[in-house]
């Protein structure tokens, strides 16, 4: 048994340890990018909803009905409501991006350098990503459950 | 596979160490997503769903994968910490590979959702054009 050896020197002697941390971090990248392409997605069609919100809530209206007073919330101040939601969508996708970027990032530069701050800010990073798919988890999980719930009692 | 003892610094330990709560936390939720999902297949059942089957064969492949992916974040979880407090490189090596193994999956996933995407889009305009 070896004793009193950096992490680096375990990985460089097993290269399974350091292949597995490289393959995770390109697919953390890849992730990480479609996260970015569903950004923009999502910001394109909030602003494509939003600078056409009129015309839309008169379709809306044609075919689904709305009252008079729903419909001068909407067209009034209403609208601004649905900027909260979308951004919040926008905003973790992005920092889905960033933390699982950051962790391809932090590992390829330890892989690099040997720096083992490098290793501590990827995994930093990959604590991050999982908070938030904690948070995530936990919104789903309600909104399911209301669902349930909904589905049972009222239908 | 070569057992050799590894030394980290507090600094990379603490970083490590904060994912294995969250990743256990991320693997828990997942799995009660899975019950409540059953609960809607059952729920479905009871008030007569014409979509039933659909529903169910959609639960049974998201629940199959939903499940490998929580298992693969457990045992990241409890190999990382063991990797870590006995200073292990065998179980820290194993808990790497379940990671790679999560993020696979999800990368695959992905590329998949995004095909399918692509097939409506092209079905899609397909159709527009015939018509």
């Amino acid at each position: 048994m070896e004793k009193n050896t950096s992490i680096l020197q375990q990985v460089e002697l097993d290269s399974s340890g350091a292949e597995q941390i490289k393959t995770s971090g390109k697919w953390a990248k890849f992730i990480g990018i479609i996260f970015i392409v569903l950004a923009i997605i999502s910001l394109l069609t909030f602003v494509g909803i939003f600078a056409n919100m009129d015309s839309l809530l008169n379709v809306m209206m044609e075919y689904n009905g709305m009252s008079d007073q729903a419909l001068a919330f909407m067209t009034g101040g209403g609208k601004y409501i649905l900027i909260f939601p979308i951004l919040i969508i926008i905003a973790v996708f992005v920092l889905n991006a960033i933390f699982l970027i950051r962790f391809r990032n932090g590992s390829e530069n330890y892989f690099l350098t040997g720096d083992e701050d490098e290793l501590a800010s990827s995994f930093n990073n990959l604590g991050k990503y999982f908070k938030i798919s904690v948070a995530l988890g936990i919104l789903s999980t309600i909104g399911s459950l209301i669902a349930v719930v909904v589905t049972f009692f009222m239908s | 596979m070569l057992e050799t003892e590894i030394i980290l610094k507090e600094e990379t330990k603490n970083q490590i160490a904060s994912t294995i709560e969250w990743s256990k936390y991320a693997a828990y939720i997942s799995i009660i997503g899975i019950a409540i999902g059953l609960l809607q297949i059952i729920v479905g059942l009871i008030k007569g769903n014409d979509s039933i089957f659909a529903s169910l064969i959609s639960f049974l492949i998201s629940s199959a994968i939903s499940l490998v992916m929580s298992i693969n974040l457990l045992n990241y979880s409890k190999l990382i910490k063991s990797g870590i407090k006995n200073h292990s490189s065998s179980d820290l090596y194993q808990a790497l590979h379940h990671l790679k193994t999560y993020f696979t999956i999800m990368g695959v996933l992905f590329i998949i959702a995004i095909s399918l995407v692509f097939l409506g889009l092209i079905i899609s305009l397909l159709a527009f054009a015939i018509n």
